[in-house]
């Protein structure tokens, strides 16, 4: 289980619901990275997540974890990752010790030193109920135990949403603590795209059910752009040469996937880079083109 | 097996609170019980039935132990459920689960199906076994108080009490997987239940059981109990069993 490229390899996964589509979602996530996974909120990112946990089945598909494939080697994989939540799956009558017991329970490699070295780390209480936690403490909990038994790949679904910058930032930072190694991963799934375009090396972004971009994020960053123009200098500009374009009554922002390309043909306009939440507000306006 | 215990360990955990209001209920049943038994040997309950109910009566002390011995039989099905509902808030620890992102953490864990269903009858059991011997030894405690003797119909009671209780929480589990939601599972325990009863009233509608039409209720209910008791062994072992691989094929089933 140790000779693989890659910690999580989707290919070509659809799954029917009423009304939504997952339609063919691939990407990989390479092994001792970042994957972040963005897409506004019903894009199909816990859908997802759970076809990569197996707890929903898919139509079609082939999902890889370690190499291995995720349904026939379902709990030799899962004795390796770790999945955490927008919310913490303990009861509110629960404390740090009561979780460090029933985890034991669990995980085979689980570290009890190393999980009451977090606790202390984040200035978390053992006794105390969950139910007395401050939301960023609860989070924070979740990440104490979830890298609390070796695992090689963690799964975060919408973990940091409704968290303040800074507790965000500190969980960022036990992020690339994590990843020291080089033989660890993680897949975070989120619509903040600031926090991915901190951390994350590689970006897949979902709409409505596909992914509409995936690759390294520096690349995807490096080659989309944003014309800043007028409106009538906007007029000129072809309308298959950009992804959509903000208009209001002062101007045009307008989103190109080829910057350099678009450097070359619009030479008087000022191109400058997209962040990330500028590529996905674009990507999701993409079919009515132009938008306010 | 640590590590199953600590499975469990969660379960006892979540239901701490249940338990704790069952042994108090169970601790308040059983002392009342005791009082009232006492009440008709030396108590008001003596003294009012004494001069009302029985009021010049020549045989008035043997009615009295009649009534006591009946009312006693009567009196012991509270703390006896009590103590053999635990299972059901074991089973009740699920709806928690509904509330919180538990299914999806314990789904995502290396714990397999069969185990997690082991981990959920193994609490069953244990609580089946608890009870029955938290019931017979209040059975022993209140016929030395009383001076009523126990019978085949006490054993009868407690097992009886222990199979619909395994019932309830096995069905009860299997219904809150399915369903998600204690509301809906609750309506179909309800309705099952109903169905049952309505069932056994139709089969005795058309098998009336002649010896009875003598008996008073408390003859024909400690008879029942009796009967029961023999077949109640197999009724909860049939549920546990069945209840065990339902629910292992449940936990295998995946999201839609």
């Amino acid at each position: 289980m140790n000779d693989y490229e890659n910690a999580i390899e989707i290919n070509g996964i659809i799954k029917q619901y009423d009304g939504f589509k997952l339609d063919g979602i691939s990407f990989d996530l390479p092994k001792g990275g970042i994957l972040g996974f963005i897409g506004q909120n019903g894009a199909g990112k816990t859908t997802t997540i759970k076809s990569i946990l197996n707890i929903t089945a898919t139509d079609s598909g082939e999902i890889k974890i370690f190499g291995l494939d995720n349904i026939k080697h379902e709990n030799e994989i899962k004795r390796h990752i770790s999945a955490v939540f927008d919310e913490i799956p303990f009861h509110d009558s629960f404390t740090a010790n009561a979780i460090n017991t029933v985890m034991k329970g669990m995980y085979s490699e689980w570290d009890e030193k190393l999980y009451f070295s977090y606790l202390e780390k984040f200035g978390l209480p053992r006794k105390k109920k969950i139910g007395k936690l401050s939301k960023g403490m609860k989070m924070k909990l979740q990440i104490a135990y979830a890298l609390s038994h070796n695992a090689k790949l963690l799964i975060m679904d919408e973990a940091t949403t409704g968290l303040d910058p800074i507790v965000r930032s500190e969980i960022l930072d036990i992020f690339r603590e994590y990843l020291k190694d080089g033989e660890r991963s993680i897949l975070m799934s989120s619509h903040i795209t600031s926090d991915i375009e901190k951390i994350a090396d590689c970006v897949a972004f979902i709409d409505k059910g596909k992914i509409l971009l995936s690759g390294y994020k520096d690349d995807i960053i490096e080659n989309h752009g944003m014309i800043k123009c007028s409106k009538a200098d906007f007029r000129e500009i072809a309308e298959d040469d950009y992804i959509s374009a903000r208009t209001n009554d002062f101007g045009a922002e307008i989103l190109v996937s080829d910057r350099a390309k678009a450097k070359r043909k619009y030479s008087g306009a000022v191109i400058e880079k997209a962040s990330l939440e500028d590529i996905m507000l674009f990507y999701v306006n993409r079919d009515k083109k132009e938008w306010t | 097996m640590r590590s199953f215990l600590r499975l469990v360990y969660r379960d006892v955990y979540m239901s701490k609170k249940a338990l704790l209001i069952s042994a108090f209920s169970f601790i308040a049943f059983f002392v009342l019980s005791i009082l009232i038994v006492i009440s008709f040997d030396y108590g008001n309950i003596r003294t009012i039935l004494l001069e009302t109910v029985l009021k010049d009566l020549p045989q008035a002390e043997e009615m009295l132990g009649i009534y006591k011995e009946n009312f006693g039989f009567v009196l012991k099905i509270y703390p006896i459920f009590c103590a053999v509902s635990m299972s059901i808030e074991i089973a009740q620890v699920s709806v928690n689960d509904e509330k919180t992102a538990w299914k999806y953490f314990y789904r995502s864990a290396p714990v397999s199906c069969r185990k997690k269903a082991l981990v959920k009858f193994f609490e069953f059991f244990v609580f089946d076994i608890l009870g029955f011997v938290i019931s017979y030894v209040y059975s022993l405690v209140f016929s030395a108080v009383s001076g009523i003797e126990m019978t085949y119909s006490d054993m009868g009671m407690i097992l009886a009490g222990i199979a619909l209780g395994t019932a309830m929480a096995v069905l009860l589990y299997i219904f809150i997987l399915i369903f998600h939601s204690l509301d809906k599972a609750g309506l179909m325990l309800t309705a099952t239940f109903a169905a049952v009863l309505i069932g056994i009233e139709i089969y005795f509608a058309f098998h009336p059981i002649k010896d009875v039409s003598d008996m008073g209720p408390f003859e024909v209910l400690k008879n029942a109990f009796e009967t029961l008791g023999l077949y109640s062994v197999l009724i909860t072992a049939a549920f546990l069993l069945v209840g065990f691989i339902i629910t292992e094929m449940l936990y295998k089933r995946r999201e839609k």
